[in-house]
């Protein structure tokens, strides 16, 4: 099977490419020879068919015109070199190119030996070196105005193949360009075989660096020719196995963005001349591709701007001569009306405001003087649909060559100023239910004590021996135990309420030791019939604090140790004070029964929360020192064991001087 | 010791008095609704010579005219002529009261209701001292 060229080289340089009558033809098939005589005959270069003896089965006019101008004895050697180049070409049964002077030019020759008969087609092709500059300046031409085209990366690569490349009448070409991890080659455009249709590539193929004569040139960013592939190890196989390549790196500022590769069935195919093409049409598109970038990265930056100012969280606006020059799609929003509308002529700022604050007025006069400087203020603005928006507005005057405009952002805040009334609303009914149930809590924390104390007297001097019947003996006990309950209840309720009302208490210097005393008296029954032992061990003694918060963190704390004392030893309390940072750190350490903080942990300072079966367990102690330090940004904490006993540990925020 | 009693509340004056009789140390002379009702009494006693207290059982919180109002015009009353003790009985002691009451100089103690004969040994005893 003949493998054969489809394309030739004009006489003038251009390219010609072989019509498909021709290609048939060179394949001796179906055509008479009155009609290949016609078929080569149009084409301008010169075509023999020459059989191994030397006779010339016909010639076209190219060919006639090429040996009409030699003398007989030129004529004689020439033809006789001719069959000799033929018998060599139908002996090895190849396709093969050579190289040929004849009246003082120099032809490429593509010789085609016909199957099966002693003869051999020579194509001859000029190649003289003017020819091949006006011919290689005519593809740079039609690649350039190609590339003036291209809009994208995309663009210029296949104006490569399809613009250059194939202007050369290479067989085959394929475009590389770096992939976005920058170790891989892959296949963008092709030309020939790889591309089916329109631009499609056929099985692209991906190189890594270094990898195949296109990922070595990538590498050494130098352009090269290999004449035999198959002596060449770095060669990989693409599509078919052909004889000779040449790859040209596209560089962009010495850096490889891709390469030009293009290989060729027989041997030899590429010259320096092919080299020089490929590395000016690979400067071209680097140029391009950097042109294109650029742009796309402008266009990227303008398009992340304009999606920055649209999707802003206000309204942004230019205004000159109180016209709107620029408009964004939430101030679009805002008002109600459409882009043209708010950019219409006759249409001004001042057309939709309602009404303006005080602080806006002021801010407009002054502007009227010249201050250029940020403004904020509010105002009212009436939408397209007649709807009224409260609008926050900073304004600020810049300047560029059309003079000064006015750059604004408008907030919508009309639910915000919504929510501000409700919440105002909800505040003072909130306030006035607070007042409510704190005047109710007082009332009846005061009012209730005086029925109570009288219940409580009424019950203490009724004479329980005169009454013989024993069941009302009882009721009378158990409603003295009620009455006493409900007068403790009280009592601690007004404690709260108390110590609520206190919570502005003044400062003061205290001293521990004097408090320590005071609660020992108050406490002396419960210490005494305890025979508690208290040790102490201030290391600060006076500071600055609430007196009555210390005074009933001593009260609570010594009492809680006397009445959850262990019946199993003598109950000792260590109270110690330390000086930390800003803070006095208290502890009060029992001997006593421990708390089962697992199971009351959380609970420990809540109201009324209980842990023993004490029958003087009130459950408000804890909670009261827990409110105070809370309300001077201390802090309380417990360690304790069941059995062994319970350490508090108190933080007090001294006041900062 | 003879106590004058002055409180709104018929139930408390109830126990004051079986309180005071069941003790032995004190008894109620007289009793008085109110501030104006005292002061009204008070005047009558002073100028007759009769009734005079040895103390007043004071409660605060009353109608027309409330416990810290008698004390205001309490010396006004007794016009200089005598000096008679005031005991304030309450059934809810702030500490706001407390210091309060101490600008009375008359004003010679607090009692948290209910009234217990122990109150009423102490207010002797320290009347005793004075």
């Amino acid at each position: 099977m003949k493998k054969i060229s489809n394309r030739e080289t004009e006489n003038d340089g251009t390219m010609h490419v072989l019509s498909a009558a021709e290609r048939h033809m060179q394949r001796g098939t179906e055509y008479d020879d009155a009609v290949k005589a016609e078929i080569l005959n149009r084409n301008p270069n010169p075509v023999f068919c020459i059989e191994t003896g030397g006779k010339i089965r016909y010639k076209n006019t190219a060919a006639k015109q090429l040996t009409e101008t030699l003398s007989i004895e030129e004529r004689g050697l020439q033809m006789y070199r001719l069959a000799v180049m033929v018998r060599k070409v139908v002996k090895s049964g190849k396709h093969q190119k050579l190289q040929y002077h004849i009246n003082g030019a120099d032809f490429r020759v593509e010789a085609l030996p016909r199957e099966g008969e002693d003869a051999a087609d020579l194509y001859f092709t000029e190649i003289s070196e003017s020819v091949k500059i006006k011919n290689y300046f005519e593809v740079q031409a039609a690649f350039a105005e190609a590339l003036l085209k291209a809009e994208s990366v995309e663009d210029v690569v296949w104006s490569i193949v399809k613009q250059a490349v194939a202007r050369l009448g290479y067989d085959d070409c394929v475009v590389y360009l770096l992939g976005e991890d920058g170790k891989t080659l892959v296949q963008k455009a092709a030309h020939g075989p790889k591309n089916p249709r329109e631009t499609d590539v056929l099985n692209p193929i991906v190189l890594q660096l270094g990898q195949g004569i296109s990922g070595d040139v990538a590498v050494t960013k130098t352009g090269e020719i290999v004449n035999d592939t198959s002596k060449d190890p770095r060669y990989v196989v693409d599509d078919e196995v052909r004889l000779s390549e040449i790859a040209v790196p596209i560089l962009d500022d010495d850096q490889v963005i891709g390469i030009i590769d293009s290989e060729h069935r027989s041997k030899n195919f590429y010259s320096p001349e092919d080299l020089s093409i490929l590395t000016a049409i690979a400067s071209m598109a680097a140029t391009k591709i950097q042109r294109i970038k650029s742009t796309e990265a402008i266009k990227a930056g303008r398009s992340k701007t304009e999606s920055l100012i649209n999707n802003a969280f206000g309204g942004i606006y230019i205004l000159r001569d109180h016209k709107f020059e620029m408009v964004n799609t939430v101030f679009r929003d805002i008002t109600g009306y459409e882009e043209e509308e708010l950019l219409g002529e006759g249409f001004a700022m001042e057309e939709l405001i309602h009404d303006v604050e005080e602080s806006g007025v002021k801010a407009m006069e002054e502007r009227a003087t010249g201050d250029k400087a940020p403004k904020s203020y509010r105002i009212t603005l009436v939408t397209k649909h007649n709807e009224i928006r409260r609008l926050a507005v900073n304004t600020v005057i810049l300047e560029d060559e059309r003079g000064p405009y006015t750059l604004g952002i408008a907030l919508d805040i009309t639910q915000l100023i919504e929510s501000e009334r409700t919440l105002r609303e909800l505040n003072a009914e909130l306030s006035e239910r607070n007042e409510e149930l704190k005047q109710f809590a007082q009332l009846a924390s005061h009012n209730l004590r005086a029925p109570v104390s009288n219940m409580v007297g009424l019950l203490g001097i009724y004479e329980k021996d005169s009454d013989p019947n024993p069941t009302n003996k009882t009721v009378i006990k158990s409603l003295a135990k009620a009455a006493s309950d409900l007068s403790v209840t009280l009592e601690e309720m007004h404690s709260v309420l108390r110590m609520r009302a206190e919570q502005s208490q003044q400062f003061g210097t205290v001293n521990l030791i004097e408090i320590l005393e005071k609660t020992c008296v108050i406490l002396k029954n419960e210490i005494d019939s305890a025979k508690m032992k208290i040790c102490v061990d201030f290391e600060v003694e006076k500071f600055n604090y609430v007196r009555c918060h210390i005074e009933n963190f001593f009260f609570n704390l010594i009492s809680n140790a006397a009445k959850y004392r262990s019946r199993d030893r003598l109950p000792i309390l260590k109270i110690t004070s330390r000086l930390d940072n800003n803070a006095v750190v208290l502890t009060f350490a029992d001997n006593g029964i421990g708390i089962d903080l697992e199971r009351h942990g959380k609970d420990i300072f809540g109201m009324y929360q209980r842990f023993h079966n004490h029958p003087d367990s009130r459950g408000i102690g804890l909670y009261l020192v827990h409110t105070q330090l809370k309300s001077l940004d201390g802090t309380i904490g417990v360690k304790s064991k069941p059995g062994e006993g319970t350490t508090f540990t108190l933080e007090l925020k001294l006041p900062v001087s | 010791m003879n106590i004058f009693l002055v409180d709104d509340d018929s139930t408390f004056r109830f126990i004051a008095k079986t309180v005071t009789d069941k003790s032995g140390v004190a008894k109620i002379i007289a009793e008085a609704v109110n501030g104006a009702d005292a002061l009204k009494y008070l005047s009558t006693s002073v100028s007759s010579g009769k009734g005079i207290p040895d103390m007043i059982f004071l409660d605060l919180n009353m109608p027309e005219m409330n416990g810290w109002e008698f004390l205001e015009k309490l010396p006004h009353t007794l016009d200089g002529k005598i000096n008679i003790p005031v005991c304030i009985l309450s059934s809810s002691i702030s500490s706001h009261d407390s210091e309060r009451s101490q600008t009375y100089g008359c004003v010679k103690g607090m009692i948290a209701k209910p009234l217990t004969e122990e109150h009423l040994h102490r207010m002797r005893a320290l009347i005793a001292s004075a």
